[in-house]
């Protein structure tokens, strides 16, 4: 009699692929495949009806009991919560290297008591507001940069778009003695003497 | 329902007395319209503005429809304090329009024997130049409106000149850089009888006084003249040979002076063209002459020896000349002495003149 290590033959192999189509010729012939396949059978039976729970799971007390014990469960302060409140500590003091830091400032600095809440929400609004002052100024120098460039092509733009005028003839006057000859010499002054 | 007698004779007499009343009214109406169309027609004929000062309008229009001749002595004043008299009769046959016929005769000098070298001289000049002391010569209105939005006339009242009531008139300028007028005008045909021309420190510039007065003119006989006046730049330039070297003078620079007369004359000495823009304000006057095909006569003088473009310019209390020479062509701007906006002008035409070129 084959058993299951035998399905590494091929007909075994085939049976195994196509089972799922429901022939079951081979597993007339293959007393190992047709084990399987009963199995099959049985095991898809017993889970199209699942078991009953057990009486006492079932009743309302049961039920009421453990929803008590996690409201109480939740109401006593939990391991989480007790470590967020106190977050650990160095072990040993901040060992500073001599070099860069004084013995005494650095026991000053390894045991400066901690910053209360109030300081550090200072400290933040005040680092906050200094992010938005860095903001606004890089927003205002935006703005001057845009106002200055539309400014200057709005006074280069006539020089681009206007022809070229020709350059400015620079013309001097000569004052003269006499009236020269003309009409209007003659009309004002008659005839020189 | 059919009227009675007595009630339909009545609605006939109600239909005659309306038939009756209705022709009495279209008649009157008629009557009314043909005794006012006269009076709108010659109403809206005459050109002169409602607010025109009387004394401008009467100036103005016995040059339209005044002839007359007039012995009248012309003085003359230099710039050293010299005064010339010269005694001339001009004769004006009035045509409609503000450039009437008329006839200038040389009289004398004053003072002056007749035949001698400067009587001679004067009679060559008015042979020459006659016209335009008629035209340019003294106080005359060319355009009513400009005149009157330029100037403005105060009466001083009565006065005799020639022998003849006159009414004495002080016209002034709107602008300071022009010249203030001492007229006074025949009472009967508003025809000036004295002119006097001041500046603005009320020196005496010019004086035109007529000896005699007479409201009529003798047949004109045709003079010969050089100068023929056209319609404008363009007729002018077509009549000279369509010479490429004029400049037509832009009109922006000239103010309240519009172009009032366009001139082409050729010299019969030696044949050179010479055009004529006569600028007026409606009164005062100043002209822009270019002379093509003539030589550089102020090369020599400082500052056009460099190279650089030079206005020669005169100035008296009497006059402003400004000359230049481009390209060929001779320029000169004149007018009366303290229109010193002339400076600009002629130096707005010289560049013009230099881009032309």
């Amino acid at each position: 009699m084959k058993t299951l290590l035998d399905a590494e033959l091929p007909a075994c192999r085939a049976f195994l692929a196509g089972e799922s189509t429901g022939t079951d010729g081979h597993a007339q012939a293959c007393g190992s495949c047709a084990a399987r396949l009963r199995l099959r059978r049985g095991l898809a039976a017993a889970l199209r009806t699942p078991p009953a729970p057990p009486a006492a799971l079932r009743s309302p007390d049961f039920m009421a009991a453990v929803h008590e014990r996690i409201v109480a469960q939740g109401e006593r302060e939990s391991a989480v919560v007790a470590a967020l409140a106190s977050p650990p500590r160095p072990a040993a003091p901040i060992d500073a290297p001599e070099p860069t830091l004084a013995p005494a400032l650095a026991r000053a600095v390894a045991s400066a008591p901690r910053a209360n809440a109030f300081a550090w929400s200072n400290v933040r609004q005040a680092v906050i507001a200094d992010i938005g002052e860095r903001r606004g100024l890089r927003r205002r120098a935006s703005i001057w940069f845009v106002l200055a460039s539309a400014a200057a092509l709005a006074a280069l733009l006539p020089l681009v778009l206007t022809p070229a005028e020709p350059p400015t003839i620079d013309i001097a006057f000569a004052d003269l003695d006499t009236a020269p000859d003309g009409d209007f010499t003659m009309l004002r002054g008659g005839i020189p003497r | 329902m059919i009227p009675k007698p007595t009630e339909f004779r009545y609605l006939l007499d109600s239909m005659r007395l309306i038939r009756s009343t209705a022709a009495a009214c279209r008649s009157l109406a008629l009557a009314a319209i043909g005794a006012v169309l006269p009076c709108v027609a010659a109403w809206a004929q005459t050109d002169e503005p409602s607010n025109a000062s009387p004394a401008l309008v009467a100036l103005d229009r016995s040059i339209r429809q005044q002839s007359y001749t007039v012995e009248q002595v012309r003085r003359f004043f230099d710039a050293k304090g010299g005064v010339t008299s010269v005694r001339e009769q001009l004769q004006v046959a009035a045509n409609g329009s503000s450039a009437p016929d008329f006839a200038m005769t040389f009289l004398g000098v004053v003072g002056e024997p007749t035949g001698s070298a400067l009587h001679t001289r004067w009679q060559q000049t008015y042979a020459r130049h006659g016209r335009r002391f008629a035209t340019q010569g003294s106080f005359r209105v060319t355009n009513l409106d400009s005149a009157d939005s330029n100037y403005t006339a105060h009466d001083f009242g009565p006065t005799v000149r020639a022998g003849r009531s006159a009414r004495r008139f002080v016209v002034f300028p709107n602008a300071i850089d022009k010249s203030i007028w001492l007229i006074e005008t025949d009472e009967a045909t508003a025809v000036p009888l004295y002119v006097a021309e001041f500046d603005v420190h009320v020196r005496l510039l010019a004086e035109v006084e007529a000896t005699l007065f007479t409201p009529s003119a003798a047949t004109l006989a045709p003079q010969a003249t050089s100068a023929a006046v056209v319609s404008d730049f363009q007729a002018a330039r077509k009549a000279m040979g369509n010479p490429s070297e004029l400049v037509d003078p832009p009109t922006g620079v000239t103010g309240e002076y519009q172009l009032d007369r366009v001139e082409v004359q050729n010299d019969p000495l030696n044949g050179q063209w010479k055009l004529t823009m006569t600028y007026s304000d409606g009164i005062d006057q100043f002209v822009v002459v270019q002379s093509p095909g003539t030589t550089d006569s102020f090369a020599t003088l400082p500052g056009k020896t460099r190279g650089a473009p030079v206005i020669g310019r005169y100035r008296d209390a009497a006059m402003s000349v400004l000359v230049f020479w481009e390209g060929g062509v001779s320029f000169q701007v004149a007018g009366r002495g303290s229109l010193q906006r002339l400076d600009a002008l002629a130096r707005t035409i010289y560049r013009q003149a230099l881009h032309t070129h």
